[in-house]
C-alpha cells in the first residue's frame, strides 16, 4: 500500500499552501483525500495535484472559478489520453492487417 | 539552455516587475508539464523558467543577481513530481470517472452505454440530457469520494458514513469481501439532476487499511501463527485467530516453521458469491525468550546422539 500523509504533513511539504487554502480545495472537491478516523489522509498523487493547483492559482493568478474549469479540463484530458492509449493497445493485439486497416481508416477521417 | 534568467524569460535587464510577472505567466502557460502532458521537453523548460523566476521575482534577489552576488544556479530547484506523472497510474482516483475496473458489475457498463446512447441521440428527457417539452433536462453529475476502511470491516462488511464537503453525512454500506481499490456506486446519491432529471451517483473508492494480524490474498486470509518447540515436535491443539473469532487448530506432530495449515471456509465470503475463501495459517516456531539450562543441556546431549542437518539438500542444490 502506498504512503499516506496527514494534513499537517501536506502543509509542511508544500510550503506555499495554507490550511485555509487546502480546506477550500477539499470543499470545492478539487482534491479528494481519503477519510479516516484521524482526519484526512493524502496520497502522493494528491500532493502533486496540490502543487499544480498552487502553480495555477499563485503563479497564473487563477481564481477559484477558473481553477475549477482548468482542473476539470485537465482531468478530462487525461481520461481522453488514457482511453486513446487503451484503444491503441487494443489495436496492437489485433491481427496486423486488421490493425493497419483501422489505422488507415483513422487517418482518412 | 542559457543560464541567464533574463534571457530564459525573454527579457532585458531593464524589465519591470510587472513585465517579469507577465513573461513568467506566459511561459508557464506554454511549458507547465501538467498543461502539456504530451510534451516531454516541458519538464526541463519549466524547471529553467521557475529557477529564473525565483531569482527575478523579488527585487532583493534580483538586485543580488545583478550585482553578481548570486549566480543563476542559486535558485536550483529540487526535482519535483508533476501531476501528469500520476495520471497514467491505475489507482489515480481523479481519472476513474468512466473507467471500468475488474470489479465493475457488467450491468453498470451496459447502463452507461445506454445512457451515452440516449445522450447522443438527443435524449428522451429521462436517461440522457436534452431539451424536452419541459425545458432542459439532464441527470446530475456523479460525485466522487475516497474512504479508508479498517481491514475487518472490509472483509466482514460494515455500515459507515462519509462526510460530504458540505458537512452532510452519507450512509455507506460496505459489502462483505470488499477489496482494496474497489469502487462502490451509490445510485442517486450524487449531484441533483437538472430540470427534474435523475440525480447522479456517488462513487466511493475504498482503500483497505492493513491489519497487524490478517493479510488477504484473493478470497483467502493469511496469518502467521507462532508455536512453541514442544508444539512443533509433539503436535497439539492450539487456538488460532480468524476474521470471525478464535477457533481450535490441531498442529500435526513434527511441524516445521513455514508449514501452512488450511482452515477451510474461514476466509472471505464475497457478497453475492457462494465461494468461501480459506484461512491459511503459516506456522512459525518461537524459542522462549529465556532458555533455561535444562533445555540447553538436553539439546546439547541430543545433538551428539542424533545428528540431523536440514541444510544437506540446500547445499547440494546450491552447487548445481
Amino acid at each position: 500500500m502506498s504512503e499516506r500523509f496527514t494534513q499537517d504533513d501536506v502543509i509542511a511539504t508544500i510550503t506555499r499552501l495554507t490550511h485555509v487554502q487546502l480546506v477550500s480545495y477539499i470543499e470545492a472537491a478539487f482534491i479528494q483525500p481519503e477519510q479516516s478516523d484521524g482526519g484526512y489522509l493524502f496520497r502522493q498523487v494528491d500532493i502533486a495535484r496540490l502543487e499544480l493547483l498552487c502553480d495555477l492559482s499563485q503563479d497564473l493568478g487563477l481564481d477559484e472559478n477558473a481553477l475549477g474549469v482548468v482542473i476539470s479540463l485537465i482531468d478530462q484530458l487525461h481520461i481522453a489520453r488514457q482511453e486513446r492509449a487503451a484503444i491503441t493497445r487494443a489495436i496492437h493485439t489485433l491481427p496486423a492487417d486488421l490493425g493497419n486497416r483501422i489505422l488507415a481508416a483513422v487517418s482518412e477521417l | 539552455m542559457s543560464d541567464d534568467p533574463y534571457k530564459i524569460l525573454g527579457l532585458s535587464k531593464t524589465a519591470t516587475t510587472d513585465e517579469i510577472k507577465q513573461a513568467y505567466r506566459k511561459l508557464v502557460r506554454t511549458s507547465h508539464p501538467d498543461l502539456h502532458p504530451d510534451d516531454p521537453a516541458a519538464d526541463a523548460r519549466f524547471k529553467a523558467i521557475s529557477a529564473a523566476h525565483d531569482i527575478l521575482k523579488t527585487p532583493e534577489t534580483r538586485a543580488r543577481f545583478d550585482a553578481g552576488e548570486i549566480d543563476a544556479q542559486g535558485a536550483e530547484r529540487p526535482p519535483r513530481q508533476y501531476y501528469r506523472d500520476f495520471a497514467e497510474s491505475s489507482d489515480n482516483v481523479y481519472q476513474q470517472r468512466r473507467g471500468f475496473g475488474p470489479d465493475t458489475n457488467p450491468g453498470d457498463i451496459f447502463a452507461e452505454i445506454l445512457r451515452n446512447r440516449a445522450r447522443q441521440s438527443g435524449g428522451d428527457g429521462f436517461s440522457g440530457g436534452g431539451f424536452s417539452d419541459r425545458g432542459f433536462v439532464a441527470p446530475g453529475p456523479d460525485s466522487h469520494f475516497r474512504l479508508e476502511v479498517p481491514f475487518l470491516d472490509a472483509v466482514r462488511g460494515a455500515d459507515t458514513r462519509i462526510t460530504l464537503p458540505d458537512g452532510q453525512a452519507l450512509a455507506v454500506a460496505i459489502p462483505k469481501g470488499t477489496k482494496d481499490g474497489q469502487t462502490l456506486r451509490l445510485r442517486g446519491k450524487g449531484g441533483a439532476g437538472y430540470g427534474g432529471g435523475p440525480a447522479g451517483d456517488a462513487l466511493i473508492v475504498i482503500s483497505v487499511r492493513p491489519h497487524p494480524v490478517f493479510r488477504r490474498d484473493g478470497d483467502d486470509i493469511e496469518i502467521t501463527l507462532p508455536i512453541t518447540i514442544e508444539e512443533a515436535v509433539l503436535g497439539g491443539k492450539v487456538t488460532a485467530p480468524t476474521i470471525d473469532g478464535p477457533v481450535g487448530l490441531t498442529i500435526p506432530a513434527g511441524a516445521s516453521s513455514g508449514r501452512v495449515l488450511r482452515l477451510r471456509g474461514r476466509g472471505v465470503v464475497r457478497a453475492g458469491s457462494a465461494v468461501k475463501g480459506d484461512q491459511r495459517v503459516e506456522l512459525k516456531i518461537v524459542v522462549p525468550p529465556d532458555t533455561d539450562d535444562d533445555l540447553r543441556a538436553f539439546l546439547a546431549g541430543r545433538q551428539q546422539t542424533h545428528p540431523f542437518d536440514p541444510r544437506t539438500d540446500l547445499l547440494k542444490g546450491a552447487d548445481t
